[in-house]
This record gives C-alpha cells, structure tokens and sequence, in this order.
C-alpha cells in the first residue's frame, strides 16, 4: 500500500502565521507549543544572541521594544534593516521571516513527523515583485528547497470551495489581514478555480483600525488632559506602542461587547506618568473606523464594477482575518455586497489550508522523517524493497479538478518494460494495457472517483509478456477543486527609449510564463572597459508610459564583455522570465556578436528618502489643486477627492516616518504611486478628445492597407480590433486604447510593407532626413541597399531595408529619460 | 508614414497558432485544452520523443513546455482565442476587396458592411 503523501502550506501573515497539513483527503491546522493554531509574527533576539518566535516573542513587544520586532512582513523587500539593541545586531525582514518559518517547520515536524524541504507559502494578491521575492528568500532562509507561493485570496477560496458543495458560482474573497487587504473575484467553472480579478490596498490591514483608535485616544486625551502626543516625536514612540496595544484590545472586545474600557497604566509622556482611563463605546467606535470601512467597502464595489457585475450578483462572500470579526465592518459589506457570508470556516486558518492544497495539486509532498506502520516503503513512498525493480518516473498532480487526467512516466532503470496497466484500488476501474513509446515513455488516461482519494495499482509486463515488478507499485491522486497557475498581480515590461512600455506579461497573465522580443539598440557601443553598454530597464504597472510604472529592475550589459563594437539599431533579443513565485530572469541575445547575456535580475530595493518622498506629495498636491481649478465635472470630482484623501494618509505616514516609523516611509512611497498613476490617468482622459482623432487616424490608415493587401482573415482581425478600440474609447479606458493600438499598428504596418511604392517612399523619406536616424552613415548605406534591392525587384530584400531604417529612427532626448534610461527601443 | 509606423513586428507566425501546437481542433473544450496541456507538459518533462514536434500544414515545429504554456494561456483568454480560430488557416483563399475608400469615421466602417463586435 502506498504512503499517503502530505503536503505543506504555510501563511506567513504580517500578525500571525499559520501552518496546515493536507493528507489528499483532508486538511489540518498544526498547533504549536502552546496548543495554538496561530503563530505571532514576532521575534525576540536576547543579549546573548538567543532566538524566541512566536507567543512568547509576542509579550516583549510592549516591555522590551528595542529587542522584540513584529510585522516585519510589510517591510519584506525593502532596504530597511530592524536592529536589536542587546544582542547588537540587525536583521532584515527576511531573516527575522526565516525564524518565524523555522519555528512553523518545527511544529509541523513534532506533530505530523515531516522535514519540510518543500512546501506552498501564501503572498497578498498585490504584493509586488521584490517582496515575493524576498519571501522566497526567507524561505531560502529556513532551509526549504522549494517554494512555490500561492495568492492568499486563492488559497482561501480554495479551502472554502474544498469543503463546499455549489461550485458553480461568483465569489468574493475578502481578506483583511493585519496589514494588507485583498479582494477578489473567482469563478468555478468545470471544478477549475478561475481568478477573475482582484483588487486590494497593500498597505490597510487590522493595524489600521488599531491606529483610528490610537488617534481617537490621543485627540481624547488632548481636550480632557491638555496632553499633546505627537507621531513625529521620537521620544513619544514608547507611548503610541503602549496605546496601540491596548487600541487592539479594545478592538477585539468591541467585536462582541456594546463598549469596552480603554486603560492604559502609568503612559509616560514628556516625563510625567499618566494613567489613561477612556470608555468607548460601539457607536463612537463604528465612526471612528468608519473611514477605514469606506476604503474597504470602496475597493469591493470598484472590483465588480471592473467585471460588470452588480452589488447582489456573487454566491457568497468568504472572509479572511481577524479584523473581519469587526460587526461595523460585516454591515457595511453585506450591505454594499448584498451576499451571504460563508460560514462554519475558520477565517484565521484558511489560508494555510488552502496553500496545502494547493501543495498537494502541484505535488510539493514533505519528506517522512517517522518509518510508518506500513514501513519499508521508500520516502517517496510506494514499494517494499525486495528484489530489483523497473523504477518509473510518474508525473502528475497530487490534486485535479479533472475526473479524466492523464498519467505520464518514462522507465528509467531496470528491465524493459512494454505495456503498463492501472487499476483503481476499489475495483472500479483499470485502464487498456498501454504500449510503452521505444523511448521508455508511456501516457495512460485514468478515471477518477468524484471527489475522493483514488490509489492505483500499477502493473507492467515485457515484450514476451513477463509481469516486470515496477517501483512505485501504486501512486495516488484526488480530485477536487483546484487552480490555474496563479496569475501575475500587476503587468510586466520593458520601458523603451521612446517612453513607451513594451508588455511582456500582461496583469492576470498565469505563471510561470515566458516571453521574448526582439528590439532594438537606440545608439552605438564599443567594448571598453568601463560602464555600461546597455541598460534594459524592466518595470511593473498598468500604464502605457514608463515613467508612470515602477522599475523593478534593469538588465545591464557591461561594456567590457561585448566581443565588438556594436553598431545603433541593432537588433537585440530580450527575453523575461517568471516562476510562480514571480521571481524575475532575463536574458538577452545580441545576434550581430553572437553573444547571449544571462543574469538573473536584481530586483530593485525601493530606496526613495523623506525628503524625496515629501517633494514628490507637493508636486502632486498642486496637480490636483490645478486638476480641481480646470474640472466641472462631478464625477471627475469625485475622482479627484479620492486622490485629495489618499494624498492625506500619504502626508500621516510621511508624518509617521518622520517619527521613525518604517512602514510609514513604505506606505506613503505605495500611496503617492498610486495617486501619480491615477492623476496621470485622469489627465489622459482629459486629453480625450485628441486621443480619439488619433485613433481615428490610425485606424484610418490601418484600413486603407488591410483594403490593399489583406487577406480575409487580416480584414477579420482588424475588424476584432477596431471593435475593441471603439470599446476602449467609449469606456475611456487608455491602457485598453493603447493595446488595441498596438495590435493595429502591426497588422498595419505588415501589410503596409507589402507595397513597393511604400518602400520607395520611406527609403525616399530617409534620404532626404537623415538626421532623424540614431546613425546616419549606417542609415545612408541601408538606402542604397534597400533602392538597389528595389531596383531587381526584390522587395524582401527592400522591406527588411526599410524595416532596419525604422529601428535607427532616433528617440527624444525626453522621451529617453522619462523612459528610465533605456538603450532599446 | 514612417513617423506613425510603429516598430516593424513580423505577423504573428501561423504555424505557432495554439491549436496546432495543442493537437487540438478549434472547438475544443476548456477542459480538453486544460487536460492536454498538462498531458504534453508532462510528457516533454519526462523527454517524450514524440511530444518533442507537432505537426502543421508546413511542416512539423518544435514544441517545448514554454510553447506549451504559452499556447494554453493563449487559449484561456476568450479575445486571443477567438483571434487564434480566425487566423487558423482554413479560410486562407479567401481575398479582400481592393481599394475600399478609406471611413471617414469608425461609422463608417458599418456602412461598409464591416461586422464589428460589441
């Protein structure tokens, strides 16, 4: 009999992480040392250098500040380092993650007998690229071999849809941890889990609600003591964490009590000791999260509406986190949302549970460290050790949604086998006796029991028809709800010389994926010894210009590794790769040099500073003030008051970081990215009707050569698009405007090249402006090339001369910086 | 012109369509795109000789897991998909009309019998 395979999901939560065990059939939650299924995300280093994790860590915090640190997990892929005073050293997020891994890894070992080498860590759906890497690097970290992550939404609806019965429905998944907030959108069609779309805030989470109450305290404290505590004041720093552990008490109590006691004994402020003593009640407490709810609830309403779909259309809503328990919070959303909730889930531990699914759908089993009762069975289970065998190597999903998948394996040692055969163990099914491909590979279709653990028997014979003991003799899969790869949260590009973006992965794109393009050199480069010869600029965002998404990274060629000088417009091959865990390779082709350059990308740690950060919120400020001057219209107004509020919290954080607080330097760096995003957006819509003469144009033009040289189906796709720029323009949706224009522009420009006299002309273009190429002596040759190839009618020869002309047109000197310094285009 | 022309992109490459690199007919289900997907995934992991090509009208091609990929994420967007049926190269013969008089607006291209989506 086979060993039953367990797989491993870990959520590693800003608050609380959690570990869960899935066996194939059913999932649990791993307690710890204290019997609780929930682990602190805190750590505690002692002068000696000793490590304490988790509840015991936890109790520090307030007593010893200078040595206990939590919520590291918002600081994950930063530059920041957290110090400990007595031990004298510093740690980075990841390194302090690492401890709170190994000390989930530690209770999985003691309770289920596993070494976990490999497992399925949740991320926030919005995290960006360099704090999933950095996750992966925490694990790393804790000795784990293999990672793979899972969105923290999915993995809650997958554990809410395993125990489920309707899977034929919309789905929200709201997931308000202690620092982040996610929803999402899923649909289950044929028992595969599909990511509509998601939404979220990166930076508001259950710490937030702490701080509304914090700041109610402190403004209550100020008009019935006259005492003034200021988040800036380094000196205060103490008090606010005192304050902001007893506001999350408080909030607790709140979820079940109509009012609850705010106490806080002997708060030193300024020198002088102060017993705090409020009361606050439910009604003062739901006004003063209020404004938090309306974010929460506003993101929602923005997701459906994103998807086309009304408050009232979703089957249930499954909620995630501690803060959810929060009844101000469950009004607001069943009231904007008008769906159920799902109930009888544990909200704390559903993440973990559905990331140990998921483990067991890719098949990332933890190694047995504990010989079982049916021992003698080797780690990766499956044959007793007697006699020598034909080993197989099989490949499958521990989990599928589908009743029919397809086995595949190939016999690595041992006899020959011919045919192979599987039998369900309960007797119900066996396959056709499958002949083995003469390269030892075989593919054998099995049959599933709906919903349930299937174990197969697997037997094979040789060319004379011996039965050939196999190892494994059996192996196992369930079916059940599972997921797509999981999708990228934010797209992924190249920022070009021009400014423009040139999309490798478009946002929901499922991963692992990967992608390649051939561009272009904008200038010429020689091999010295120093610099850099090429710089491939690599950015992450929804927008079509550069500068408006962030860079997560650059490709750089160093000019002392190039073989040869090489010349403006040289085609260049860069292609992007990205796991499931959204770490980034890239790799370029030089294929003049025959050269390829391999690295992996170093993912840029935001570093932006105070007072970049303070000079960037005035700049925005006065484009929404001047935004407001121009605008009548109310739901632009609208628009732009969102921007004003979120401008607002990004001055309280700045206001925070000044203080010494971190995260608030990493929350106001996201929130006036976002608000520069969103304003530039709203001034592209202000430029409509321009945009919309130039597609016209464009599709004009489009026409006209598709008309004179298209075959049917060119004149269908046009058609398709064309239909989508119509949409884009009448939804005003720049990003979608821009795509469509992209497509347009090559099927256009294809078909464009096929007449002779076009080439005539841009050859005659570029002879008479030479100037507006990158080389011009390097352009001037390809003219005699191109009019020459012109002049024996080979226009293959003609059009690639054009085509090389294009690639030299030399960009602004604006457009290029805008564009992060790019050397290609 | 040159300044509007874009960069220059080849046209897609036909015999990279994903039905072809699937095996799969242009009708095919989600599940079926789904199930051989991974079934080919699985296969060339494994070194399959003969999941290593598949066939189209000129000539066999290479297949390799990112192909693979690539051809299923193609076929799970329902806007790529439908581009991926119109250009698989059934209806190759058939011409468009010559010298249309470019529409003056995108009405236009209604009233010239163009059938556009919604």
């Amino acid at each position: 009999m086979a060993e039953p395979k367990l797989f491993v999901g870990i959520d590693l939560g800003t608050t609380n992480s959690t570990a869960a065990v899935f066996d194939g059939a059913k999932v649990d939650a791993i307690r710890g040392t204290d019997g609780s299924t929930l682990t602190p995300s805190v750590v505690r280093i002692d002068g000696r250098g000793g490590v304490m994790v988790g509840a015991r860590a936890r109790r520090y915090l307030d007593t010893d500040p200078d040595n206990a640190r939590g919520e590291f997990k918002r600081l994950m892929g930063s530059a920041h380092r957290l110090s400990f005073a007595a031990a004298k050293v510093d740690k980075t997020p990841e390194e302090l993650s690492a401890e709170v891994l190994l000390s989930l890894l530690a209770s999985t070992k003691e309770q289920v007998g596993v070494e976990v080498d490999q497992c399925v860590i949740s991320v926030p759906a919005l995290f960006e690229l360099h704090q999933t890497a950095a996750t992966g690097e925490a694990a790393r970290l804790a000795g784990i071999d293999r990672v793979e992550f899972i969105q923290e939404p999915i993995a809650a609806a997958i554990a809410s849809g395993w125990t489920a019965e309707n899977d034929d429905e919309a789905w929200m998944v709201f997931d308000l941890g202690g620092g982040t907030f996610d929803a999402s959108l899923l649909e289950t069609r044929e028992g595969m889990l599909r990511v509509v779309g998601h939404d979220g805030d990166n930076y508001l989470g259950g710490r937030d609600f702490d701080n509304a109450l914090v700041d109610w305290a402190v403004r209550e404290l100020g008009e019935r003591e006259g005492r003034r505590l200021d988040r800036k004041n380094p000196a205060h720093s103490k008090a606010f964490r005192r304050l902001k552990a007893a506001a999350e008490e408080v909030k607790i109590e709140l979820s079940r009590a109509s009012s609850s006691p705010f106490s806080v004994a002997g708060l030193v402020v300024d020198g002088d000791e102060l017993d705090v003593e409020l009361e606050l009640d439910r009604p003062t407490f739901d006004r003063v999260v209020a404004p938090l709810c309306d974010r929460v609830v506003e993101v929602c309403t923005r997701l459906l509406a994103d998807h086309g779909r009304e408050a009232g259309s979703l089957g249930r809503i499954v909620l995630v986190g501690g803060p959810t328990a929060i009844p101000a919070l469950r009004e607001r959303v069943a009231a904007a949302l008008g769906a159920p909730f799902a109930v009888g889930l544990d909200p704390m531990t559903l993440v973990a549970q559905g990331a140990a699914i998921f483990a067991g759908t890719v098949d990332l089993s933890a190694k047995a460290t504990v010989p079982r009762a049916d021992a003698g069975m080797s780690k990766q289970g499956n044959i007793s050790s007697d006699g020598p065998k034909t080993k197989l190597w099989l490949q499958h999903p521990g989990v599928t949604a589908d009743v029919g998948p397809f086995v595949v394996g190939r016999a690595l040692e041992g006899a020959p086998i011919h045919r192979i055969r599987f039998t369900r163990l309960d007797g119900a099914w066996e396959s056709p006796d499958e002949e083995v491909d003469d390269d030892g590979t075989f593919t054998v279709q099995l049959s599933l029991s709906v919903r349930a653990r299937s174990t197969f028997r697997i037997e094979a014979w040789s060319k004379d028809g011996k039965l050939v003991p196999v190892s494994p003799r059996e192996t196992s899969l369930s079916h059940g709800l599972t997921v797509t790869d999981p999708p990228l949260s934010r797209s992924i590009g190249i920022a070009l010389a021009t400014n423009d973006v040139r999309t490798y992965f478009e946002r929901g794109c499922p991963l692992p994926a990967r992608r390649s393009f051939v561009l272009h050199t904008v200038e010429s480069a020689t091999p010295i010894a120093h610099g850099f010869a090429l710089s491939v600029p690599i950015v992450q965002g929804e927008f079509g210009l550069a500068h408006l998404c962030r860079l997560v990274g650059v490709l750089e060629i160093p000019a002392s590794d190039l073989r040869a000088p090489l010349a403006a417009g040289s085609a260049i091959e860069v292609a992007l790769g990205l796991d499931r865990g959204g770490r980034l390779t890239a790799s370029a082709r030089v294929e003049a040099l025959g050269q390829s350059f391999d690295q992996i990308v170093n993912v840029d740690v935001p570093t932006a500073s105070l007072a970049d950060l303070r000079e960037r919120h005035a700049a925005l400020q006065r484009r929404v003030e001047e935004a407001f001057a121009k605008s009548t219209d109310a739901s632009i107004r609208t628009q732009l008051s969102r921007i004003d509020a979120a401008l607002g919290r990004a001055e309280r954080d700045l206001a925070a970081a000044d203080g010494g607080d971190a995260d608030g330097l990493e929350r106001a760096r996201r929130t006036l990215s976002d608000s520069d995003g969103e304003l530039a957006d709203y001034e592209s819509r202000s430029a409509w009707p321009e945009l919309e003469s130039a597609a016209l144009e464009e599709a004009t033009f489009a026409a006209h050569n598709v008309s004179r040289h298209g075959s049917g189906a060119d004149r269908q796709l046009l058609e398709g698009i064309v239909g989508g720029i119509k949409r884009a323009l009448a939804a005003h949706d720049a990003r979608a405007l821009d795509q469509r224009l992209r497509a347009m522009r090559r099927l256009s420009n294809a078909l464009y090249l096929q007449d002779p006299q076009n080439l005539a002309g841009e050859l005659d273009y570029y002879s008479s402006n030479p100037t507006r190429t990158t080389d011009p002596r390097r352009a001037k040759e390809i003219i005699v090339q191109g009019r020459a190839a012109l002049g024996k009618k080979d226009d293959a020869a003609a059009r690639n001369a054009v085509v090389e002309l294009w690639e030299l047109r030399r960009p602004g000197e604006e457009a290029r910086r805008r564009g992060h310094g790019s050397s290609v285009k | 012109m040159s300044e509007r022309a874009s960069q220059a992109v080849s046209p897609s490459d036909p015999r990279r369509n994903p039905f072809f690199v699937l095996g799969l007919a242009s009708q095919a289900t989600a599940t079926e795109i789904e199930r051989e997907g991974r079934k080919l995934i699985a296969q060339l992991e494994v070194g399959s000789k003969k999941a290593s090509t598949y066939s189209t009208p000129w000539g066999p091609m290479a297949r390799t897991v990112d192909v693979v990929r690539e051809a299923m994420v193609s076929l799970r967007d329902p806007q790529t998909r439908f581009q991926h049926e119109v250009l698989l190269p059934k209806d190759s013969a058939v011409t468009a009309p010559r010298d249309v008089t470019p529409p003056a607006s995108f009405d236009a291209f209604e009233v010239l019998g163009w059938n556009l989506p919604r």
